[in-house]
């Protein structure tokens, strides 16, 4: 079977700037691959390019086997395949909890309003915010925040759902509830591709660690090894530069 | 003059004084409101001439004063031989004029709006005219109430151009000096033409705060 | 992320495919022949009647064309900058007023300050030029204009101060205390001069309102720019030309005005001492 996700030396440039060099990576169903590195090195560029927020300039990203456009259906199509937790949960503002989560499912998968606030509800409750869910975004906690976030992501039922940076804008409190429920879904099985500064927690959840570094990947590893005895110099003095803080 | 006195003279004429700056309010600002859905449109697009001319559009018309596009029509519009009448010209100059400012305000609605929401609605699978419909519009207008109530209240006073021409009937300001130049109306019918004026902005602004509160989305 | 300076447009059009491009390609085309036309109508409109004759145009190479139109503009200058000022002065009190700590003086203020921003700035032309002098106040024609201008924009003007005034941090005025100052020391010393710093721009864009409602200086024969147009029209029998020249120079002028505004804020937004967050709303 195809990879849930595939990228094929992928290139991309901000001006004159190298971003990601030459980048290969594929993510295979149930996997988990946590992407980790220096602030800079790419790593959320990387996890952008896989539903093309950000476009390459050159390489090929497939979804299930499915290139992946420049634009039009195809693209969109392709994209709701593929859920996406952001660093500022950008929840739509104008929407309460509920609504924020069935808006893809009742848009893009032309359910009923009915039908898709019935599995709103569920996937509110799995995430713990189900007694929230006719507040405003702006009336919850940032935890909370993210943890609808998932929800609205997990409502599309997606092939795998890209984390960028998820518990960077929390207060050090909210962090762990979000992580446990990212833990939840990964033991359910779910695809993830995590880019994160959560160590404990990429030790913990990842079947593979990619680590990068100035916009190419290092180095690739389980996390055992990668955490324990890393094979590149580079990982070495990143894991020791996080250790000494 | 007394306020009795006056009314029973002239009452009529105010109430169509009144109607004439309602009418003159409401049509101006729902003009203006289009228009400016239109330039604001123009000016996000990409297409750069466009963008260009909705650019200049506002440059042009936050910029003249009433008076000078008002007379351009009136007086200067004829020597290319476009004749219109009295009304329609101080029609367009009070829906051009707030038309710019409209833009301005809706812009800094659409700004107001926190992008990382249109990336979400993208990485939905939202389409261009999905994150317009369901994401865009619904918010740019919501940020806009308050704004657009000003606005309204600028339209409402704009409106006293009509003064400038010989309208008939005429408007609130028009008709204080239409007594004042055939009576002595004194201090009485401007204090009623005030009176008229304020009412309807605080009815105006009572009626924006309402909508507002509504619709207002917290922070 | 890369956010930073992302714009609305950047984040709304994602890079643009081969299709897309295409069609932006079309557009573009398409908008420019239809400007173009626009452009290629008015001129012709102005060329069949007899617009263009250089008769209707010559008399602005003249130097005595602009220096009249610059006496004008002087005139403009001098009704705005006193109209100016007296807002200001004006506005300040009122916004002492608003926000007084006895309730009946700024009730009273709140009401007239909805006074002055409900009633259209004519009414209170008509009020200094009609009535006033049936009530024995006679004014001279420069007071006359400027008066009522600077009532109209008075309103405005002490909410912008207001909100600038709100706008400082509330340690800065127990800091002043703290050193012995006065409330009214603190107040003028301390607080005053910074929430004015933060509503430059707004006040700026408030003197364009100012600049335009000059312009009804004809209603009191007060020779501004426009009053000055109306001679030159009747010198050189050219009223389209003289209007539009007219008119551009008072969208140049303001134009100038909104640009020094906007180029404060932006200064101020990018973390300079100038912080002005909120720019005040005002009506035009």
């Amino acid at each position: 079977m195809a990879p849930v996700i595939e990228l094929k030396n992928i290139n991309k440039y901000f001006g004159s700037h190298h971003v990601l060099k030459d980048i290969n990576l594929s993510v295979n169903k149930g996997e988990v691959v946590v992407i980790i590195g220096p602030s800079g090195s790419g790593k959320s560029t990387l996890c952008r390019t896989i539903n093309r927020l950000e476009s390459i300039d050159s390489g090929e990203i497939r979804i299930d086997g499915e290139l992946l456009p420049e634009e039009g259906r195809q693209l969109a199509r392709l994209r709701s395949k593929i859920g996406m937790v952001f660093q500022s949960f950008n929840l739509f503002a104008h929407k309460n909890v509920l609504n924020n989560v069935i808006m893809g499912p009742v848009n893009v998968l032309h359910k009923s309003k009915p039908e898709a606030s019935k599995e709103a509800i569920e996937l509110l409750k799995r995430v713990g915010v189900d007694s929230e869910a006719h507040k405003r975004p702006s009336q919850l906690s940032g935890g909370q925040q993210q943890r609808v976030a998932i929800a609205r992501a997990l409502a599309m039922q997606p092939d795998a759902i890209l984390f960028d940076e998820p518990t960077s804008a929390l207060d050090p409190e909210m962090i762990n509830e979000v992580l446990d429920v990212m833990t939840k879904l990964a033991s359910d099985g779910m695809t993830m591709l995590i880019v994160t500064h959560e160590m404990n927690f990429a030790r913990r959840v990842a079947s593979k660690v990619i680590f990068m570094d100035d916009g190419s990947i290092v180095e690739e590893n389980v996390p055992e090894e990668f955490f324990e005895n890393p094979k590149t110099e580079r990982a070495r003095i990143f894991l020791n530069s996080i250790k000494s803080e | 003059m007394s306020i009795s006195e006056l009314l029973s003279q002239y009452g009529d004429m105010y109430l169509q004084a009144l109607f004439t700056t309602w009418k003159l309010t409401f049509l101006s600002f729902l003009a203006a409101f289009i228009i400016g859905i239109i330039v604001t449109v123009m000016r996000i697009s990409p297409i750069r001439p466009l963008r260009f001319f909705g650019e200049l559009y506002v440059h042009i018309f936050r910029n003249i004063p009433g008076v000078a596009l008002l007379i351009l029509f009136v007086y200067a519009f004829p020597y290319l031989n476009l004749v219109w009448s009295y009304y329609a010209c101080v029609l367009t100059a009070t829906s051009l004029i707030p038309a710019s400012f409209c833009s301005e305000y809706l812009m800094s609605g659409i700004n107001s709006i926190d992008l990382g929401q249109i990336e979400a609605a993208r990485a939905l699978g939202f389409s261009f005219m999905q994150i317009i419909n369901k994401v865009i519009i619904p918010q740019a207008l919501r940020f806009s109430v308050l704004p657009l109530t000003n606005l309204a209240v600028a339209t409402l006073l704009t409106t006293a151009l009509a003064s400038q021409v010989p309208l008939k009937p005429t408007d609130l300001t028009g008709i204080v000096s239409y007594i004042n130049t055939h009576a002595v109306g004194g201090i009485t019918a401007f204090a009623i033409s005030a009176a008229l004026y304020l009412i309807t902005a605080l009815v105006i602004g009572q009626v924006g705060n309402y909508i507002d509160k509504k619709v207002r989305i917290e922070r | 992320m890369n956010n930073a300076a992302r714009t609305f447009r950047d984040v709304l059009y994602e890079k643009p495919g081969p299709k897309t491009r295409r069609l932006i390609a079309v557009f573009t085309v398409i908008s420019v022949l239809l400007l173009a036309l626009m452009l290629f109508f008015a001129i012709r409109s102005f060329y069949v009647n007899n617009q263009l004759n250089p008769k209707y145009w010559y008399f602005f190479t003249k130097a005595t064309t602009w220096q009249f139109i610059g006496k004008g503009l002087a005139g403009t200058f001098e009704a705005a900058i006193l109209a100016g000022i007296m807002a200001f002065i004006m506005g300040f009190a009122m916004m002492l007023g608003r926000i007084s700590k006895f309730s009946a003086v700024s009730r009273l203020t709140i009401a007239l300050i909805e006074f002055t921003r409900g009633v259209p700035t004519l009414l209170f032309i008509y009020f200094f030029f009609l009535i006033a002098p049936t009530m024995g106040l006679k004014l001279p024609s420069l007071l006359k204009i400027s008066l009522p201008v600077a009532i109209s924009a008075s309103g405005v003007v002490a909410e912008v101060l207001r909100s600038g005034v709100n706008a400082v941090p509330k340690g800065q005025r127990e800091a002043g205390l703290c050193i012995g100052m006065t409330e009214w020391m603190t107040f003028i010393k301390i607080v005053f001069p910074q929430g004015f710093r933060y509503v430059i721009p707004a006040l700026i864009s408030e003197i364009v309102i100012v600049v335009k409602d000059t312009t009804y200086a004809y209603v009191v024969s007060f020779p501004d720019l426009m009053q000055n147009a109306r001679v030159l029209i009747s010198n050189y029998d050219a009223m389209l030309s003289v209007y539009l020249v007219t008119a551009v120079i008072y969208i140049l002028i303001n134009y100038i005005l909104n640009k020094i505004a906007s180029f404060i804020e932006k200064k101020s937004s990018s973390g300079g001492f100038y912080g002005s967050r909120n720019r005040i709303k005002k009506y035009q």
